[in-house]
């Protein structure tokens, strides 16, 4: 199969790829912690969540880097990119925000 | 005549020879025309919806007054939840699917969709499941667990008659369907479009088509593998969702509400495509924000699948894990809200005119957006514990369903009548219509608000006198009868203008997408030549295209060779690349379709020779299916015409059948993906663990599997790097019969009784399926071969062996994984 094509549209939903193995590790890793009874269940949440906000930014910037000017579609489709990265970030963000407020195993 | 006007005529007619249905009763079985399909999915859907619509009103009748005895509790559980089952089952995703096999290679200026087959036999899928469904309803025998079907409800002990597994098996033979669906919409719009339409330059309804059968890809797999493990449980006592015996119930809410929450968005989704499609055309002005809303339909397709387990406040979740789901339905919004004031945008910037399909669009705007409020209501947690189960979830989900989808279909209907039936809607009935269904909805599910609030459970099929819900159960009452009745008018009036609709012709509403290019009701080739677009509204800047289409200027105007031909592009760019030849009228779907039939019901009644009768029918009529003769021979490449050449698609590199197979695998990717959530969820929340006894750890076994599954891989890769025919593909065959015996060895001697523990029995599943997957890829291989040592595999043409690459490298993963997790995560005790 073509490859270019099919990267410039697994590019197009990256930021979202990434959103989504957030909350699933964030998710997954918060009940494991409270399962296995951790000490201080917060503290791995935290820092996955943390990882992943990270990974945002570094997808976001390395899209924004990888920028060239192409033909119409394929400028499209990385502009798109970079939107979806940055709205990602912030819906990361938002959805992780309450290992910051609430009892982690309450 | 001219000359020039005779030879339009004879190639609209020898088109119309070459893209026809057969005619009479072998026409209408053998069908695969995407127009035919799209309107039998649509047609039949609409009869399950007059089915669905009774039981409604039996619904409302039974709850009418206090204490009714109208209905027995038992006949009121089927009621309710056949209900249910048929409207999201049978009617909303089967009548999205019609619209969009109809209309999508119409707006994307195809002949045809990329399968056809592939339709034609989702369709016969879904029309046999519907039949299990409604066969059951006749006889008393109809599920009565509600529409999701929560464990240990439906579990054996607490249903032991058959109600239950008719939900599992006909549901999930509908499923078969909509993953079809799902694999030929992503295909079609990556690959079957007009020259020269870019993605950017797509209509707006087909990116939100595209978008939901994304969805549809992703969120049906957990409910298949769902359906399947409670199955198991039943019929074999494998125990998924037994807590005595290591299994959890929440496990099946979990893949339950895994596919059940995107699914709102999955029928919201493509109405909201028609409301886009409308407003610009109704007002007169292109779209405000396309882009922000192609984005914005990306974002929320993520986000929808984030939310599963808002249907699951209430089960003893902790509170931070509540917190994290609130966050993200909270956030879901955001892109919901973007195209409802891209829509208000676009209706302050035009100049709107008040057509039928408007009054309807205006009335979805005020219902959608109730119904999106109380969605945030419930998004919040400490609410969502008052009224959870009660009548105030009812309101809500009727308001954003049938706002959300039965509105903006209406609309479609009014807008797209023209063009299916040549006749326009007849004047004077559509405001009394659209009065009363406006009227009757919002008295049936306002007050339902109340009734909640004030603590009228869901599902009850009777309440006492005194607890003030009388009147308000009245009111629903009335206005659920006085909702049939605008239903009934909207029938009638759609039926008179059949008969007695003035005839439309042209392009009616002014609008500017392909699908009025074209004389209506559109020809069975919808173009007699192919467009090339070079804006998104190509009918905005060139008027007259219809016409010039119409008389042959274009592309693939001239058949040939009794051909079936549309063009494949480049799927970022639009560039038309290839010729795509597509099958005619076949038996095949429907045959497959049976074969399944008899593998479904012969399972349903326990007669599993049959069961595995079905299965080698399946694979029979998979092989002929595949073999396509008329693709033997073809040239590498074919003029298109306007003097351009395009590779013929069996030689291409990258032909929509490679896409497909890849979107296949993907789907079955969420499955095995589902299935490795459940073996982890068990294993770190289900009581009872550790199991009893743990697998042994049969050495030579795994190893031979483990070996067995990257050979498969190993020779397809160099089947596919080597010259056809050679032994590469029977070698890989060879390395998949291996595997699954070894898989079958490991999951029948070293996993102790799967019925004794969930652990034994996820094991089981994990190894049945690598097993499984193994002997379709032997089969694969085995077909790979006979096509290679038949000529159809050539140097330049390798579409089996790359296809066949694909499921080897999957099938190797998943076996990998698959011992990993049996052999390699061993539960002690302590975790």
């Amino acid at each position: 199969m073509a490859r270019a094509p099919l990267l410039a549209l697994v590019a197009l939903v990256s930021g979202y790829v990434v959103w989504s193995l957030a909350f699933v590790a964030v998710y997954a890793g918060h009940s494991l912690a409270c399962i296995v009874g951790a000490e201080n269940p917060r503290a791995p949440v935290l820092a996955l969540w943390a990882l992943h906000l990270a990974l945002h930014a570094g997808l976001l910037w390395a899209l924004i880097r990888g920028w060239r000017p192409a033909e119409e579609a394929v400028e499209y489709v990385r502009m798109g990119a970079i939107w979806l990265a940055a709205t990602s970030a912030v819906v990361t963000l938002v959805t992780g925000a309450p290992a910051l407020l609430l009892p982690p195993c309450a | 005549m001219s000359f020039e006007a005779s030879a339009n005529v004879g190639r609209r007619a020898a088109l119309e020879r070459l893209w026809a249905s057969a005619p009479g009763w072998r026409g209408a079985l053998t069908a695969v025309n995407h127009s035919v399909v799209g309107k039998r999915f649509m047609l039949t859907a609409l009869c399950f919806f007059l089915i669905g619509g009774v039981l409604a009103m039996l619904i409302r009748a039974q709850l009418a007054t206090p204490e009714s005895a109208f209905l027995t509790p038992g006949a009121y559980a089927q009621v309710f939840t056949m209900h249910g089952v048929i409207m999201m089952f049978l009617f909303a995703i089967p009548l999205i699917e019609g619209f969009t096999l109809y209309i999508l290679p119409k707006i994307l200026g195809a002949r045809d969709l990329a399968f056809p087959i592939l339709s034609a036999f989702g369709y016969w899928c879904y029309v046999f499941g519907g039949l299990i469904l409604l066969a059951a309803l006749a006889v008393g025998a109809a599920p009565d667990s509600g529409w999701f079907m929560y464990a240990p409800l439906s579990s054996k002990p607490y249903a032991p008659g058959i109600n239950s597994d008719i939900y599992l098996i006909g549901v999930t033979f509908v499923e078969v369907s909509a993953v079809c669906f799902a694999v030929e919409v992503m295909t079609t719009v990556l690959k079957v479009r007009a020259d020269g339409m870019a993605l950017n330059r797509m209509p707006i309804l087909a990116w939100y088509l595209w978008v939901t059968s994304a969805m549809m890809l992703f969120g049906f797999p957990p409910l298949i593998l769902g359906s399947v493990l409670l199955e198991l449980e039943r019929a074999f006592g494998l125990p998924f969702f037994d807590p005595e015996r290591g299994g959890h119930p929440l496990l099946w809410q979990h893949l339950f509400w895994l596919f059940g929450h995107p699914e709102v968005y999955i029928i919201f989704l493509p109405a909201a495509g028609i409301v886009s499609t409308l407003i610009p055309v109704f007002a007169r002005t292109a779209l405000v924000g396309y882009t922000w809303i192609v984005l914005s339909l990306i974002a929320l397709a993520f986000i929808s699948f984030g939310i599963w387990a808002h249907h699951m406040f209430t089960t003893g979740i902790p509170d931070l894990s509540l917190g994290f789901f609130s966050a993200a339905s909270m956030m879901v919004v955001i892109p919901t809200a973007v195209q409802i004031f891209a829509w208000l945008a676009t209706l302050l910037r035009g100049r709107p005119r008040l057509d039928p399909p408007m009054l309807y669009i205006y009335g979805f705007l005020f219902i959608f957006v109730l119904g999106g409020l109380t969605g945030v209501m419930v998004a919040v947690i400490p609410f969502d514990w008052q009224v959870h189960d009660t009548h105030f979830v009812v309101a809500h989900l009727h308001y954003v369903l049938v706002g959300g989808f039965v509105f903006p279909v209406l609309a479609g209907l009014y807008y797209w009548l023209p063009h299916l039936s040549g006749r326009r809607p007849p004047r004077g009935m559509t405001s009394t219509g659209f009065a009363l269904l406006f009227l009757g909805f919002n008295l049936t599910f306002l007050p339902m608000h109340l009734t909640g609030l004030l603590g009228m459970p869901r599902r009850v099929h009777a309440y006492s006198e005194g607890l003030g819900w009388a009147p308000l159960n009245l009111a629903s009452s009335v206005g659920g009868f006085i909702l049939s009745l605008g239903f009934g008018l909207v029938l009638i009036e759609l039926l008179l203008s059949l008969r007695y609709g003035r005839r439309a012709q042209g392009n009616v509403w002014a609008a500017t997408t392909l699908d009025w290019a074209m004389p209506i009701p559109p020809p069975s080739y919808n173009f007699a030549a192919l467009p090339t677009v070079r804006d998104r509204d190509p009918l905005l800047t060139e008027p007259e295209l219809a016409g010039r289409l119409s008389s042959g200027a274009g592309l693939l105007a001239e058949p040939r060779n009794g051909w079936r031909e549309t063009l494949g592009v480049q799927a970022l760019s639009g560039r038309a690349e290839q010729v795509l030849l597509l099958p005619g009228p076949t038996w095949i779907p429907l045959f497959t379709a049976l074969s399944a039939a008899l593998f479904f019901v012969s399972f349903l009644f326990g007669l599993y020779a049959f069961s595995i009768l079905g299965l080698v029918a399946i694979a029979i009529c998979a092989w002929a299916w595949a073999w396509r003769r008329d693709l033997r021979g073809v040239p590498a490449q074919a003029e298109m015409g306007e003097g351009r050449l395009a590779t013929l698609h069996p030689a291409a590199p990258a032909p929509p059948s490679l896409w497909g197979m890849t979107f296949l695998l993907m789907a079955n990717g969420v499955l095995f993906g589902s299935l490795v959530f459940g073996f982890l969820f068990l294993f770190v929340v289900a009581p009872n663990w550790p199991p009893p006894a743990a697998p042994r750890l049969d050495l030579p076994a795994i190893v031979i599997a483990a070996v067995a599954a990257l050979a498969s891989a190993a020779t397809a890769w160099r089947a596919r790097a080597s010259r056809p025919g050679s032994r590469w593909l029977l070698a890989s065959c060879a390395a998949c019969v291996l595997l699954a015996l070894a898989a079958a060895w490991l999951a029948f001697a070293a996993v102790p009784d799967p019925r004794l523990h969930a652990h034994a029995a996820a094991s089981f599943v994990l190894l049945g399926y690598a097993g499984a997957m193994a002997l379709i890829g032997a089969i694969i291989a085995a077909y790979a071969w006979r096509r290679a040592a038949a000529g159809y595999v050539w140097e330049g043409r390798a579409v089996e062996p790359k296809a066949l690459l694909q499921w080897q490298a999957y099938t190797a993963l998943t076996a990998l994984i698959a011992l990993a997790l049996v052999f390699g995560m061993v539960p002690q005790a302590g975790l």
